[in-house]
């Protein structure tokens, strides 16, 4: 899509469409949801109204505080697998 | 029991690499959902060296850029970026990540010359959405007729 000011635009625009998916789901397809739910246990899932963003170098202290080894910060999640190899 | 399902070193190697890549987005969907009590996040700005070459960097600091992934309960679903509009970016990034410019990228660049809006998009792995909404075990379970290296058909 095109953009008029800035990217943030675009996560917007798929934000609202899974909100719109993951409300037309629990209310439209109900009884569809039950059925599975029967053989697959699942809860709603969670969301934010406003999209929840984070950014990188947040995810990384995240995963640093949880003892990953993510190296410079500045490779893919998978970092660590890299350099070891 | 990931490791024992491959039968070479190579796709051991794989294996093992999408393994991590399983525990960190994991630990992170957790944390998150514990601080933002939310299933459903956006992880934005990867790093530019991570990106392909037609990835919008950032406008403050060009190591990282205007891309991101989507995450349900954990997971990858979804994964986009702005792309980069400006022709001679697109050529000087090229340039930096030594990448020739042959003819096909040349079309593509001199493209951008007829005008054009800065644009961004996003790609949904829409099986994956059902497979993690539902809580299910195996993401085939999500596709009438799933195609992966060991099935063809139907």
């Amino acid at each position: 899509m095109s953009i008029n000011d800035h990217y943030m635009e675009t996560l917007e625009v798929v934000h609202t469409m899974f909100k719109h998916i993951f409300n037309g789901l629990e209310t439209r397809w109900a009884k569809e949801l039950a059925v599975i739910r029967e053989q697959y246990a699942s809860e709603p899932v969670t969301f934010t109204d406003e999209p929840c963003v984070l950014h990188w170098p947040e995810a990384m202290q995240i995963l640093k505080d949880a003892g990953f080894d993510i190296g410079d910060g500045k490779n893919d999640l998978n970092g660590a697998m890299v350099r070891k190899v | 029991m990931i490791l024992a399902c491959s039968p070479t070193t190579q796709g051991a190697y794989t294996n093992l690499f999408r393994y991590n890549l399983l525990l960190k987005e994991l630990e992170l969907g957790k944390v998150v959902k514990e601080k933002y009590k939310t299933d459903f996040f956006m992880l934005d700005k990867y790093p530019s060296s991570i990106r392909p070459f037609y990835t919008m960097p950032d406008p403050e600091d060009p190591n990282f850029s205007n891309s991101y992934d989507m995450f349900l309960r954990g997971l990858e679903i979804c994964s986009g970026a702005q792309r980069c509009h400006d022709p001679d970016l697109v050529v000087k990034i090229l340039d930096e990540k030594g990448i020739e410019l042959g003819d096909g990228l040349k079309t593509y660049v001199e493209s951008f010359r007829h005008g054009v809006s800065p644009h961004a998009g996003a790609g949904i792995g829409l099986e994956r959405v059902v497979f993690l909404y539902l809580g299910l075990d195996n993401v085939r379970k999500a596709s009438m007729f799933p195609r992966d290296p060991n099935r063809c058909t139907p």
